[in-house]
């Protein structure tokens, strides 16, 4: 059994023969067309929403808008003529797939293959607004946030058709943070009545195609798990430590994976970490979160698009190592 | 219910199209703005109670403290410009 193959028995909520290690076993497709993020090796460009948005330091080189970039959207009631939409068609996807599968080098015989599909519709919306102007837009115009989270979910769906017909993958994660380090930025009710309806449409589409559904949602959002697992998604991350990973395991062993686990804020992104400190952070993880399957060893760290970082001696080599030695045959011991 | 209250309600749920309005009819009622201001106060205590309970959450604090700051604008020019 290889990586890839131990990693999908995981994912899928089942018992492999060790606790897989993302890093290890999985490979990262992000689609070359410059929609959600703008292409990577741009220091700051427009993506296909025409937000301006920008690859900084702190965030490990990952784009986020441009804070001196005037808003895309002014008026939440005037979406229609303010937003503009990136256009699935007008990309030739048979090419830039071939070239990413070079560039990513991707090798979907020994590695799953994890697309990610950034900006969902509540942070798209706080792309196109401001954070604060998005927040108080739900509160005080439901209805416009709400077709405008539809428009946004018809543009995924587009885009799940051609992710599913000229890459292929495992996996189509899709990128929504609705929780924070402490909770959710709404409440239950607002993410029912404004989001819930679309993402399930986003939900089935994904599961009409070969791919699998993955749902990423930083922060603390065990509050959101009922609805999630509801919806019928059967895989989470990054799953952060922040949540009661042994109590969500309760509902999923046997059908949902969880991928995730490892403290990225207090550990994994803490410059001049140790490697002790990494290696029992791992160990942590593995005799916190492993048991019973359905585990993948992960965070979303801002080493993750930085080559070096897998090196034996950076952050995420060490992880895969020592993942790799104490997860090793973890569920035939 | 007295205008004040009506405006510590507004205040309150977020309603910042409508407590300027209020705040003037408390005005014309005879309040007086550093009444009204008071009031206003109070309100947002409230909705910072129910944040740290959990009860609300951030975009609901928001538009608390937007429908403030357009009460306080009304009032403060009531008041012959704060």
């Amino acid at each position: 059994m290889n990586n890839r193959e131990n990693a999908l028995i995981a994912l899928r909520g089942g018992i492999p023969e060790s606790v897989p290690c993302f890093y290890s076993a999985c490979q990262i497709v992000i689609p070359g067309d410059g929609f959600d993020v703008p292409l990577i090796g741009s220091a700051a460009a427009y993506d296909g929403y025409g937000v301006h948005q920008t690859a900084t330091k702190e965030s490990g080189g990952a784009f986020t808008p441009t804070p001196t970039a005037t808003p895309v959207l002014t008026d939440i009631t005037r979406w229609k003529e303010q937003v503009t939409f990136p256009d699935y068609d007008a990309i030739d996807y048979e090419k830039i797939a071939a070239q990413d599968r070079a560039i990513f080098n991707l090798d979907p015989e020994n590695f799953v293959q994890d697309l990610f599909c950034a900006n969902g519709m509540f942070e798209r919306l706080h792309f196109l607004m401001g954070f604060e102007n998005a927040l108080m837009a739900m509160m005080e115009e439901p209805e416009a946030v709400y077709d405008l989270a539809g428009a946004i979910a018809d543009k995924k769906i587009e885009f799940i058709k051609k992710a599913a017909k000229y890459y292929q993958p495992d996996y189509f994660t899709y990128l929504d943070d609705y929780s924070h380090k402490t909770g959710l930025f709404m409440s239950k009710n607002t993410f029912r009545e404004l989001f819930k309806p679309h993402l399930k449409r986003i939900v089935d589409a994904v599961n009409e195609t070969d791919m699998n559904f993955k749902m990423h949602c930083c922060g603390k959002m065990e509050d959101l798990f009922d609805d999630f697992l509801e919806l019928g998604i059967t895989a989470f991350d990054p799953v952060q430590c922040v949540n009661n990973i042994p109590e969500m395991k309760k509902k999923t062993l046997g059908k949902v994976g969880l991928m995730g686990g490892l403290d990225v804020q207090g550990v994994i992104d803490m410059p001049d970490i140790s490697e002790a400190a990494l290696r029992k952070e791992v160990r942590r993880c593995i005799d916190t979160y492993a048991e019973g399957g359905g585990y993948m060893l992960y965070a979303a760290s801002t080493h993750m698009y930085n080559p070096a970082a897998y090196a034996p001696t950076g952050p995420l080599g060490i992880i895969i190592d020592e993942c790799a030695k104490y997860g090793k045959n973890y569920y035939q011991k | 219910m007295s205008k004040i209250e009506d405006v510590k309600g507004l205040v309150e749920t977020g309603k910042s199209k409508k407590v300027a309005a209020a705040g003037l009819e408390a005005l014309g009622g005879g309040d007086e703005a550093k009444g009204i201001l008071g009031a206003m106060g109070w309100a947002m205590g409230v909705v910072g109670d129910k944040f740290s309970a959990g009860e609300i959450f951030v975009p609901e604090m928001l538009i608390a403290a937007k429908a403030m700051s357009k009460g306080v604008g009304c009032a403060e020019a009531a008041d012959g410009g704060g």
